[in-house]
């Protein structure tokens, strides 16, 4: 007996019409469909198999596994490895045939909403947790769907069942923060965040959620937290994108801090740091100046302390000791010397504009 | 407050909006051996490391078709190979067979054995008795006739026609020239080298998955007609008898072919089963599918 799960097509109109009851065979027709999938399960299962049947306007379709699998897990990891539109048929012959199991129903609900087929989606959601409304995922994938469709005044409701259903679900609580958040109700939404933390300490995306609205809400003491979730999630997560994004949000705070020491104005410092910087590229050239710079943008991996000006640090391609914002001032010149379009991460072109105008270049 | 530098110079591609988004709970070919018109022109390498891994029996094969053809085979690996692995056979005096294989592929002992059979079953015969199948030019106008009659077709359909009937047709005729004599082979194969098996098996799954794929394989309203669908519903019920499963054939059953396939197995059972009645096996299958006439035998020069 195959073990392997094998599968195929066939043209509705390559069926052969002899092997289905004579009143079954006038071709999309509901009898017809039912027949067809009578005839598979039979064969299949006569040979120890199961066959999942899908039978379409112009196709008929075919997964066969052997008896003692579970086709819905087959099916979920065809979702699970990003095969959705084709998992889709299956589930949908399934809910046929199992027309009030759960598990086929929110699957299928997830299949329709990430397709972007919202309207399926909620149909499928609300039959799930109308069967068990203990279902948090399925009343958060019914707010989500909502949300996803425009429709965020019928978004919340869900997700708050969502958390009734499951208190201690971070997804749930997580989903109804930044639902809170978007509709402005922010410290409502820090109590979900903060919840949905504590269920999912070790969810980058929920440590970085919670910064984010930490620092959206404002003010000395959540910016502070905000920073140091922020740190966590770069210490603990380093090469994610998530620790990206904690990274762009905390040189945009220590940007925001520095521009506003000096009134928003020039930072002399930094515009004396960049002249040098830049007379020291002058005389070493593009390769020194490359190593320089890539040297000081790995020790900004771990993060430098732009508005702290008493720790020095020190550079193997450079002699001399640096504070933090005289780094990165250092990085600055060096990427724009190397690359003008360069990104570096931080706006220091008023500097840099003032630093070449000194210099007259 | 610390500033991170940029990690990289490039920019990581995922948005900060996407982050801020909610989220989804999330979800729970064998084939015959190539019909070679030209010798290779450059000899590779006797022995790639590829070949040091392969079985003692495999080795041992290969060695009677050196014994008996006189000629060496040379391996190339190919990543682009749209087949498994070919044997194309030595001839216009080349001094080689070349074997030319995919690396990745992990059946390779079986397939090899198997191309080696086609040329172990064509030395069989007496040099006189020796032949080359060669496809008609006219092959592809017969699957045309086959195509346009009894449906109505568009234009769209009518401007691929030709086309899509010279493919057809070179398919069906790999078919014939290889289904047929490739069960004989495989009957072998099962026979004598068990330490095969597993491999055999899990490559004639594969080729039975391939030909299940065909039966949807269409271009507009132009599919592969059913009379050439025997030879890969008879190859089916040979996969289900030697693998000793019953699965294989019901999609044939399904598509309206699985007669024609019952038809073409009793044929191949009844015939003997001696390489010397090859290309007779092979001219009984076509005359069962209407082939006759579609290609011919030349004499094999070395």
């Amino acid at each position: 007996m195959s073990k392997q799960p094998t599968f195929f097509k066939l043209p509705v109109g390559r069926f052969d019409l002899g092997l289905l009851p004579a009143d079954a065979r006038k071709i999309g027709s509901e009898e017809f469909k039912l027949a067809v999938m009578a005839h598979f399960a039979a064969q299949y299962s006569s040979k120890g198999q199961q066959a999942v049947v899908s039978v379409h306007d112009d196709e008929i379709q075919v997964l066969t596994l052997p008896s003692d699998s579970n086709p819905l897990e087959f099916v979920i990891t065809m979702l699970q490895s990003g095969r959705i539109k084709e998992a889709v048929p299956y589930l949908e012959a399934l809910a046929k045939t199992e027309p009030d199991n759960v598990q086929v129903l929110f699957n299928l609900g997830i299949a329709y909403s990430e397709l972007g087929q919202y309207d399926e989606a909620v149909i499928r959601l609300k039959r799930a947790v109308q069967l068990d409304p203990m279902h948090a995922h399925a009343w958060t994938a019914i707010g989500v769907a909502y949300q996803r469709m425009g429709k965020r005044e019928l978004a919340l409701e869900p997700m708050q069942k969502a958390v009734e259903a499951d208190p201690t679900d971070g997804y749930s609580r997580r989903n109804l923060g930044a639902m809170l958040m978007s509709a402005g109700r922010k410290e409502e939404a820090l109590v979900q965040l903060r919840e949905a933390r504590r269920a999912l300490p070790h969810d980058p995306q929920t440590v970085y959620g919670l910064a984010s609205a930490l620092e959206e809400v404002g003010g000395a003491d959540n910016f502070a937290e905000a920073d140091e979730l922020y740190q966590v999630v770069i210490q603990r997560w380093p090469g994610s994108p998530v620790a990206e994004h904690a990274r762009k949000a905390r040189t945009k705070r220590a940007h925001e801090n520095m521009r506003s020491a000096v009134g928003g104005g020039l930072r002399p410092d930094v515009v004396m740091y960049i002249a040098d910087a830049l007379d020291t590229f002058a005389k070493v050239g593009p390769d020194k100046t490359k190593q320089i710079t890539l040297e000081v943008a790995m020790k900004g991996q771990s993060g430098l302390d732009i508005n702290d000006s008493e720790q020095k640090h020190t550079l193997a391609s450079l002699p001399g000791k640096f504070s933090g914002m005289h780094l990165v001032s250092i990085m600055y010149a060096g990427l724009k010397y190397l690359d003008p379009n360069m990104d570096a991460g931080i706006d220091l072109s008023a500097e840099y504009e003032a630093a070449k105008a000194m210099r007259g270049s | 407050m610390k500033l991170s530098g940029p990690c990289s110079i490039q920019k990581l591609p995922v948005s900060a909006a996407a982050q801020k988004e909610l989220l989804l709970p999330s979800f729970l070919r064998r084939r015959n051996p190539a019909v070679a018109q030209r010798p290779a022109t450059t000899p590779p390498p006797r022995y790639t490391e590829r070949m040091h891994k392969l079985r003692a029996v495999t080795k041992g094969i290969l060695d009677r078709v050196e014994e008996q053809t006189g000629k060496s085979i040379q391996f190339l690996s190919d990543e682009k190979l749209s087949l498994l692995a070919t044997l194309q056979m030595a001839r216009n005096g080349a001094d080689y067979h070349v074997l030319r294989y995919r690396p990745s592929n992990e059946s390779l002992d079986y397939l090899i054995a198997f191309q080696a059979g086609f040329v172990l079953r064509l030395f069989e015969n007496e040099p006189a008795k020796r032949f080359d199948f060669a496809p008609e030019p006219t092959a592809g106008r017969n699957v045309e006739a086959l195509l346009s009659t009894g449906q109505a077709l568009t234009s769209d359909d009518k401007k691929a026609l030709p086309e899509f009937a010279k493919f057809v047709a070179q398919w069906a005729l790999m078919n014939l020239r290889s289904l047929p004599i490739g069960m004989r082979i495989d009957t072998q194969i099962a026979a004598e080298y068990p330490e095969l098996r597993e491999l055999q098996l899990s490559s004639l799954a594969l080729q039975q998955q391939q030909n299940m794929d065909l039966l949807s394989f269409k271009l507009g309203k132009l599919t592969i007609p059913t009379p050439l669908m025997g030879a890969i519903a008879a190859y089916a019920l040979f996969a289900d008898r030697l693998a000793g499963t019953e699965t294989y054939a019901i999609p044939f059953e399904a598509a309206g072919v699985l007669d024609q396939g019952r038809d073409l197995l009793s044929l191949w059972d009844t015939l003997p089963s001696d390489a010397r009645h090859d290309c007779g096996l092979v001219d009984a299958w076509a005359a069962e599918c209407g082939m006759t006439g579609w290609f011919r035998w030349i004499p094999y020069i070395p």
